[in-house]
């Protein structure tokens, strides 16, 4: 239980910088807010709170993927990485460690964009709790692939390489566009990548359809899948470099 | 306590520990000196387990080096050269983290973080985060992070680089004390310092030992009367 201690400092190093909840917790429910008002006004598909919140939570977890990626990377760069590789955690230890962190931030994040959701226009149901778990695969992708980027990047790379991640899955997820308008090039490009897939699978979840839900969570689950084992290689490998 | 015998550390074509062989024993204090780029650092890494051998063999309480790694690592503590700590946490919470991920009992850590904070007179900045706290403070810090898991062996690497006169010698009061329950690797810069502390020092030149003993050794082999001279004769003569 040796990581918890080491969790529980990752959790504090992000979630005590106010950017951090601002961007992750505020700014998607302002969008909901945003995009529902719009939507009284023009009645665009994309912009109805069944469509909207899913995909507008999946935006805030991109977040995610860059303060974990930040945190690794200053790490990496002081001593303090090398003061715990000198303790007696194990890789395993370390992954975790980073990895829980994501749990409570994702949460915060999906609760206060399905709250939001309830105040305009989704209504109660225990479809919300099955829109909350949708949510999963995509949370692992995120905390992996933060995980990834922050061991093989410095900072400033993390800093860089995460906004147009974000940028990206705004753009190439649809959370708040119909994907058609994109033509059938980057159309073809987004069916490759996890973020139209989760938005898609909570979507279907959220709304109560059923069609090809198990292939969209699929498609996340893969990337979680390949992210975390990157994530445990690259760990290892960082451990090894450092001790060669 | 440590036993090295032709310990070699190489990077590439460079040898930055070159066939070392020394022997501390339990409470020792140990200080290297040596100039930038002797292999100090490069010594308390491997020592620490943090960096392998490229050669030889080394025992540390008993347990290789390379094979037991984990049991050792779990009995020994490092105060690296730069300060590590976690800027957004307090001080009683860098402490009572790193005691944690030692797997030290909660009592224990309640009890060894107040025991830090007072040796360390962290009392007024316990609550405050460690980056709000000035460049001695942090250090103080760094080096109670060190001690907080009550390590059998402690390697320091140049643990008053950056403190002003007084911090310097408040930390050598506490190292003292530490000499009685604790086996210290010391690399530093400061003659008086090795001289003030050591039991034993041993001067390194171009990953190589040079010449080792007690300060009176040193001085004897010499013909000098201050070990800043001893060793700036003993680097002369290498050169």
């Amino acid at each position: 239980m040796k990581y918890i201690y080491f969790a529980g400092r990752n959790s504090k190093e992000i979630l005590r910088d106010p950017l951090s909840l601002i961007l992750a917790g505020v700014l998607p429910v302002v969008f909901i807010v945003l995009f529902s008002l719009i939507s009284r006004n023009a009645p665009i598909e994309v912009f109805q709170p069944v469509n909207i919140v899913p995909g507008l939570t999946v935006f805030g977890f991109t977040f995610i993927t860059m303060f974990l990626g930040m945190l690794i990377a200053k790490d990496k760069s002081s001593s303090f990485l090398t003061r715990l590789f000198i303790s007696p955690l194990k890789p395993r230890d370390f992954i975790l460690g980073y990895f829980i962190p994501v749990l409570p931030m994702a949460a915060i994040i999906a609760v206060s964009c399905l709250v939001t959701g309830l105040f305009v226009g989704i209504p109660l149901s225990v479809k919300l709790v099955y829109t909350f778990l949708s949510f999963i695969p995509f949370v692992l992708f995120s905390g992996f692939f933060g995980i990834f980027l922050g061991i093989l990047c410095r900072e400033t790379q993390v800093m860089a390489i995460g906004n147009i991640y974000i940028i990206a899955s705004a753009l190439l997820g649809g959370a708040w566009m119909d994907l058609e308008i994109l033509g059938k090039t980057l159309k073809n490009i987004t069916d490759f990548l996890p973020f139209s897939h989760a938005i898609e699978a909570s979507r279907i979840v959220l709304s109560g359809r059923q069609e090809n839900l198990w292939l969209h969570l699929g498609v996340v689950c893969l990337y979680a899948l390949v992210f975390f084992v990157l994530a445990v290689f690259f760990f290892r490998r960082k451990m090894r470099s450092d001790n060669s | 306590m440590i036993r090295t015998r032709n310990l070699t550390k190489k990077f590439g074509a460079l040898t930055a520990v070159d066939n070392l062989s020394l022997s501390i024993a339990r409470g020792e204090l140990f200080s290297l000196l040596g100039l930038n780029g002797a292999g100090k650092t490069t010594t308390i890494k491997m020592l620490s387990c943090l960096i392998r051998p490229s050669g030889g063999s080394a025992r540390v309480m008993g347990k290789d080096l390379v094979k037991e790694a984990r049991d050792i690592k779990q009995k020994i503590n490092v105060s690296p050269q730069e300060t590590a700590v976690a800027p957004n946490l307090t001080v009683r919470e860098n402490l009572r983290m790193i005691a944690g991920v030692y797997g030290l009992t909660k009592d224990r850590i309640r009890f060894r973080v107040n025991e830090m904070i007072d040796v360390f007179s962290l009392q007024e900045v316990r609550d405050k985060k460690a980056k709000l706290l000035s460049g001695g403070m942090q250090r103080r810090l760094s080096i109670a992070m060190a001690l907080i898991t009550d390590p059998e062996i402690l390697f320091m690497d140049e643990p008053t680089l950056g403190l002003d006169v007084l911090a310097r010698r408040e930390l050598w009061t506490i190292i003292t004390k530490l000499k009685e329950t604790t086996t210290i690797l010391l690399t530093t810069h400061y003659m008086e310092e090795a001289e003030a502390l050591s039991d034993k020092v041993a001067v390194m030149i171009k990953g190589k030992i040079n010449a080792s003993g007690t300060v009176k050794d040193l001085l004897e082999t010499t013909n000098t009367q201050k070990l800043e001279d001893a060793f700036i004769r003993l680097n002369q003569k290498e050169a």
